[in-house]
Order: structure tokens, then sequence, then C-alpha cells
């Protein structure tokens, strides 16, 4: 752990130094940044893509080429890397990214278009239609993402009733065969997570909204929970 | 739970009414909701018999009124008329609107078109969706009795990238099968369309469009069947003939289509070929 400190002071990014020289290195990281997410941007739409949608399109496509300063909290963890599920917006994905950079994590991202919903009713206008993604696309990402076996499925805020019932099904198979089920935000009342969460070993910090069932024994449960939030 | 694993069937329908001496016009579509993808099956008709209309007059007397298919890159096999069953040289939709329709849902959407003929003959349009929604599937029951088949056809209507030359829109048709292609560029010169044949043997017919690059759309057919025609090209419409032994009384097709780009989706489509083939031999497909 001590190197891994001395690595983030070395980056400029624990405060050490005075106000004008971290303003400077914080525009300098930010500029850096934007270049790089540009440089990575390009290399992205060279691409071809993986579930045959424009190279320009972004969904079903994470990169963990742009590296945002971070402490390697569990990365390397001992227990090796956790296989995961992470149900969330297209958008909101770069946090499975973050999540990743913190936690030695084997993901794979299942997006969707909103936390209410997997699609959005076609648009007409051409330049927000370009980023929707085709709901048989979706649909077969979800299928494609649930042939592997996982730890542990996060689901970033995501409407449960949002899921297609055959999914919500398979997830909740998985659950019962014990696989982790990390839910942010769940929403209340909903029947079949009521049932979930009532039939299995769970726990709840009231200040956070996680609800954690049948967490996957390979993780302790405490580091997870501190290093995704 | 048990609902949401269903695949579900919205009806809609609206009645035109009669006017200038034309029948009454029925258009009704069923959408099968499958998970997150939709699949429709459209059926638009002049209601050309008593009591509805007592003239005389065609039920499907144009290229926009029949069957067709919808939803996403569905809608390019055409909403209005994609599939036609013609026997000893008579559009059998034509002459009469369908008698009897009914759908239902379950672990697939089912819907039944079926057309009451003369001396107690039918012909009848199985359409299933399965529960992801990838695929359209039909079967088409031939009760033709006695009836002595000369010739036996279906008859297909699609425009594979869309519709965009009818706007002025470049096009770029190309249509693959595992033996054949052809295409008509941007800069085709010929006096006559290209024609490709569709072999006995064969199994799938793959259309696409290469200046458009998405919206592609595929066909599979059972081999067993013995189903040889030939595809017709155009800078626009593609039309697919495929003829059946006479004594042919079941038919399996399974419609495909694809949002993605083209290259991704004859690979997805191609290598789905042999498992899309059993599925419709598959009786748990068609039980309703």
């Amino acid at each position: 752990m001590p190197s891994r400190f001395s690595d983030v002071e070395a980056s400029g990014y624990v405060a050490k130094q005075g106000e004008a020289s971290r303003n400077t290195k914080s525009r300098a990281i930010a500029y850096v940044s934007m270049l790089m997410v540009f440089v990575s941007g390009l290399r992205l739409s060279a691409e071809e893509h993986p579930f045959g949608l424009d190279e320009n399109q972004p969904y079903g496509r994470l990169t963990t080429e742009y590296v945002t300063p971070h402490v390697a909290w569990a990365d390397p963890y001992y227990k090796g890397k956790t296989r995961a599920l992470i149900i969330a917006p297209t958008w909101s994905q770069r946090e499975t990214v973050e999540l990743a950079q913190r936690l030695s994590l084997d993901f794979t991202p299942w997006m969707s278009a909103t936390f209410k919903s997997f699609v959005t009713p076609a648009q007409a206008d051409p330049a927000f239609s370009f980023f929707q993604a085709p709901p048989e696309v979706v649909q077969r990402a979800g299928q494609e993402a649930l042939r592997k076996d996982y730890d542990v499925i996060i689901v970033g805020k995501q409407e449960w009733s949002s899921i297609p019932g055959q999914q919500r099904f398979e997830l909740l198979k998985r659950v019962a065969e014990g696989c982790g089920l990390l839910y942010i935000n769940p929403p209340s009342g909903d029947k079949e997570l009521n049932i979930v969460f009532g039939k299995h070993p769970r726990r709840r910090d009231p200040s956070l909204s996680v609800r954690i069932c049948h967490f996957p024994r390979c993780l302790d449960s405490e580091r997870l929970t501190s290093v995704a939030l | 739970m048990a609902e949401s694993l269903k695949v579900r069937v919205e009806h809609e329908e609206k009645i035109t009414p009669a006017a200038d001496n034309k029948p009454p016009v029925n258009s009704e579509s069923w959408t099968f909701h499958a998970g997150l993808a939709r699949a429709m099956v459209r059926y638009s008709r002049y209601l050309n018999r008593p009591p509805d209309f007592t003239g005389n007059y065609p039920s499907l007397p144009n290229s926009d009124t029949g069957i067709g298919l919808d939803g996403g890159a569905f809608g390019n096999w055409y909403r209005g008329n994609a599939i036609r069953v013609i026997i000893n040289d008579k559009d059998i939709f034509a002459g009469q609107p369908a008698t009897k329709i009914e759908w239902r849902e379950g672990d697939n959407g089912h819907l039944r078109l079926e057309w009451e003929l003369e001396e107690g003959r039918s012909v009848a349009l199985n359409f299933a969706v399965p529960d992801d929604g990838h695929a359209v599937c039909l079967c088409i029951d031939l009760a033709l009795n006695a009836l002595k088949v000369n010739s036996l056809n279906i008859q297909l209507t699609c425009y594979p990238g869309g519709f965009g030359p009818a706007y002025g829109i470049p096009s770029h048709r190309w249509v693959s099968t595992a033996q054949n292609q052809a295409e008509v560029p941007q800069d085709f010169s010929a006096k006559v369309f290209p024609k490709i044949s569709f072999d006995a043997n064969g199994s799938w017919i793959f259309y696409a469009d290469k200046f458009e690059n998405r919206g592609s759309l595929g066909l599979v057919v059972l081999p067993e069947e013995k189903s040889a025609g030939e595809i017709a090209l155009s800078s626009y419409g593609v039309g697919t003939i495929l003829n059946y032994p006479p004594e042919t009384r079941q038919i399996h097709l399974s419609f495909r289509a694809y949002s993605i780009v083209n290259d991704a989706a004859r690979k997805l489509f191609v290598e789905s070929v042999n498992e899309e083939r059993e599925r419709l031999k598959s009786a748990s497909l068609w039980q309703q």
C-alpha cells in the first residue's frame, strides 16, 4: 500500500504543495485528460463495434485505456479478479471503469438507455436517434452477457421492472444459485425484489441506499461496500 | 414474473369506410412484444364481400395492401405487402379477405390467418414470434384436397436498407445466397436489373444495401421443402419467387431483420441458419 500512495503523491493528486502549484497541475491534468479522451475516442471509433453498430456508436463499449487519478485500492486483490455483471445506463458506465481501476474486476456491462428504461422510443431527430441502440441489439447484449458466469451482479440504480422478464428471471436464478447481488438505489415496493431481499440474508446501510443480497463468497463485503462508494 | 416471460401480442384495427364505389378497408396489426424486441405483422385488405360490399372489387388491388411485416428493421420487408401465396397462378389473398384470424400470447407469440376457399379447401398462414423476437417465423398450411396443383409459389417483396431511393437517396442493393450473389451499384448502367437463381438445396438468402449499410434482411427456408426460384434485384425493391413442388402442403420460412451494419448482420445471420432451420421444424414453436 505505501508504494501506491507514493504513486498518487508523485502524480500530484494528493495535496502537498502550494495552491498555485496545485492549480497549475490541475489544469495540466485536465488538459491531458481531455486529450486522452479525444485520442481514446479516435481509437474506439476505428474499431469494429462489438454489436455491429456504427463504429462511432458508444453502446456496449467501455475503454479502460483512459485512466483517471485513483487509488488502486484492491487491484490486485488477494482473492483474484471478481467477475461482475454491471447493469446501468450507457452514460453512467464510466463508473464501472472507475470501479475497475480501484478493484480487480473482470466486468461485463449491460447498458440501458436510462435508469427507467432499457430502450427509448424511436426519435425522428437523427442527431439523437443515432445514439439510440436498437432494442434488438440491447436485448442481444443482455442475452450474451448472461451466458457468462459472475461472482456478483451490480445493478446501478436501474429500475428493476425495466429489465426484460427473461433476463430478470435469469438474474434471480443466478442469485438463488449463490451469485452476489449489489443493488444501488433499489426501487421500493417491487414485489419481485421484496421476495428476493426478504428470503436471503441482506445488509442495508440506511444512509447509502445500497441493498446487498447474497454477498459473493470471493469478496470481503466490507471492503467492496467501501470501494464501490 | 410468469406474465412478463410471455410474448405479448398487441392488436390494433382500423376500418376505413367504403367510398367511391370501393369497399371498406380493414387494416390490422399485431405487435409482438418479446422482451425489448418488437416485431409486427400487418394485414390490410378491402372487405369486398357481403355484407361489407356488394360490388366487384379485389381484396388486394395494389402493392400496398396485403400482409406485411413491421417493427424496426422488419419494416424493410415492407409493412404493406411482403408475402403472397400463388397457387395455379392465382393470388390467394387477392380474391377475398381472410375468413378466420386468431392470435395468442405465450412462450412464443402466435397469429393465424386463414382463407377458406371453395370446396372445403383452405390456406392458412401461421406466424410465430419466438421469445427473443429475433425472427418472424411463418408456417403456411395448404389444405388443397383434390385440387390439381400445377404451380405453387411464394412471392416476397422487400426493400433492404430501406426506402431511401423513393426520396432520392442513392442505393446499392446486394443479395447473396450460399451459391450466388448480385448487386445493383449506384452507377448501374445495364438495361436489365440482375436476377439470381435460388437452388432447391439452398437454405438462406441475405438482402442488404451497401450504401445504407444497415437495415439488412434474411430469409431462412428448409432445403427439404425443395423451393427453387429466383431473386430479382432493382435499385429499390427486391422480389423473391420461391417455387415449391405441387405436392407441398406445408411451407416454413423465417424472416429476419437487422438494424446493425451489413457485415455484422450477415455473419450473425449465416451463423444462425442451422439453428433457425431446427427451430422451424420444432413443434414447440408452433404449438399455440
